[in-house]
């Protein structure tokens, strides 16, 4: 059976070469926004039906996608519960949905609307998308039943909150990434009771240094594997856990 | 019990009856899943069928409208709508029985990956031109049937019996609860659509959305349906009708109280008003 997984982000670069790269291991729920879906049969299929193979052709259409603006919180309540109306579980969460913004003074007034939602978008978020989804399903699932599925969470964070780095353009945003490191590390602990690993892999920048599939395979590596609260950092050296 | 375009000869099988590989001439479909999942799809069956459906719809429609309930003619008691409507029977056998049918239940069921419990309510519909846009809503409203199933086991409600919205119109009756899973519109008898027309049915993704700022729509045009699966998203509205009168056959398929509340909870259930 395949894993499900719930993806913020899902037309994003990142988004979208996991949808890609693996459509035929997961159930992928996609969560987007602003971006507009670049191809009409992810939205769109074609169906006949009068020769519909109920359970599997209904399903494999490609990822399901959702239109939200997770900023707004009944937007988070309806996309936990639209994954769970069709797939009944969700297994693997990716938090991968972020803005940035860069090149402007923290002194500047003017800009701190923009600063708040950065941080709604790039650290709440993940931490109000795995409550509700620990609410509406994980905290109900049977004994050890969230262990045998290695169910796990991900946060998408970036290299750009590795380090202080005071001339750093990225303010905000290494602010907000620095921000879900810790965070991560503290979801772990407390997921732990009920058997759910969170983690965050922090890329350098993308597709400009490595590969949007570079991070994609880092994020299965995490999946698949046992590391919980640990940073996977994955740069032009290669992927490791940061110290 | 009305006549058609096109009465069957002596011997043949009636166009409703055929298998629906022969009444089904558009094998392509389109579901959409923004801004939540529903089908739509257009010349949806045969030119012979649609025609006796659309001339069955005007047979009714000649009996006239009532603004008060009138099993045989087109009466205005919808929640939610500022339609007049009539009820097709349980025991119809008219083209338009096709929506009784046990194999396009089936179908529907299928695309939407829905476990219905074969309990079906179809209505003709008509909103006189000038009617203005309905309120945004959804469809999880608590339903009623008693059960008098046909032979392929298709429960079509009985009114006579049983109020769709309230329940069992007499003590005597007794009824069971079931909630709205899906709703197919069916667009018939309608003036050649073109923009601007109105009369479309809008798709929302959210509640407090304007009714004229849908997210999707889908036009009147003959021949064509939208499908959609009834879940707390699934806010949708009647959109008005500026140029001429608009048509169309609306069936619902429900599903069990307790999948809803499995679902979504028991809170998103609501008693029609």
């Amino acid at each position: 059976m395949k894993r499900v997984c719930l993806i913020t982000g899902a037309l994003g670069r990142l988004g979208q070469a996991f949808c890609d790269a693996y459509a035929d291991e997961y159930e992928i729920v996609g969560v987007y926004c602003n971006s507009t879906p670049k191809a009409a049969e992810r939205p769109e299929t074609v169906v006949d039906p009068l020769d519909l193979d109920r359970r599997t052709a209904a399903r494999n259409a490609g990822p399901f996608l959702i239109k939200a603006d997770l900023t707004a919180d009944w937007e988070l309540e309806r996309v936990v519960e639209l994954a769970l109306a069709r797939h009944d579980r969700i297994d693997l969460l990716i938090n991968g949905a972020a803005v940035w913004t860069t090149g402007f003074s923290l002194a500047d007034e003017s800009r701190m609307g923009e600063f708040e939602r950065l941080m709604s978008l790039n650290m709440l978020v993940p931490m109000k998308l795995a409550a509700l989804i620990a609410k509406h399903f994980w905290r109900k699932e049977k004994k050890d039943g969230n262990t045998i599925w290695r169910r796990n969470a991900v946060n998408v964070s970036s290299t750009a909150g590795l380090q202080v780095a005071a001339k750093s353009q990225d303010r905000f945003y290494s602010v907000a990434k620095g921000a879900l490191n810790h965070l991560t590390a503290h979801m772990a602990h407390d997921y732990a009771p009920l058997g759910i690993r969170v983690n965050a892999v922090a890329p350098t920048s993308f597709p400009r240094v490595i590969g949007a599939a570079d991070v994609v395979k880092a994020i299965v590596g995490i999946d698949r594997g046992t590391c919980n609260g640990c940073v996977t950092v994955v740069d032009e050296h290669g992927t490791r856990i940061h110290k | 019990m009305f006549e058609t375009a096109a009465r069957p000869v002596p011997g043949e099988q009636p166009l409703h009856r055929a298998p629906l590989a022969s009444i089904v001439v558009n094998r392509r479909w389109t579901r959409r899943v923004f801004p939540f999942r529903h089908i739509i799809a257009r010349d949806v069956f045969s030119p012979g069928l649609y025609a006796e459906l659309a001339a069955t719809f005007r047979a009714v429609l000649a009996l006239g409208l009532s603004d008060r309930r009138d099993p045989l003619r087109f009466s205005r008691t919808l929640a939610n709508s500022n339609a007049y409507a009539w009820h097709l029977p349980p025991d119809a056998d008219s083209p338009l029985s096709l929506f009784y049918r046990r194999d396009l239940h089936d179908i529907l069921c299928g695309l939407l990956d829905i476990d219905a419990t074969g309990d079906v309510a179809a209505s003709l519909h008509h909103h006189r031109r000038g009617d203005l846009d309905g309120s945004v809503h959804r469809d999880l409203g608590l339903s009623y049937f008693t059960d008098q199933p046909r032979a392929d086991g298709i429960n079509p409600a009985d009114l006579k019996r049983c109020n769709y919205t309230t329940g069992p119109t007499t003590a005597d009756v007794k009824a069971r609860e079931v909630v709205r899973a899906a709703t197919m519109i069916f667009y018939l008898n309608n003036t050649e659509w073109h923009p601007g027309d109105g009369g479309e049915t809008g798709l929302y993704a959210s509640p407090t959305a304007r009714p004229d700022k849908p997210a999707a729509v889908a036009p009147p045009i003959n021949n064509s349906l939208i499908f959609f699966e009834s879940t707390p998203d699934s806010y949708h509205c009647f959109l008005g009708n500026r140029a001429s009168d608009r048509n169309s056959l609306v069936m619902w398929l429900h599903r069990s109280v307790d999948e809803v509340v499995r679902n979504w909870g028991q809170n998103v259930i609501y008693r029609w008003s």
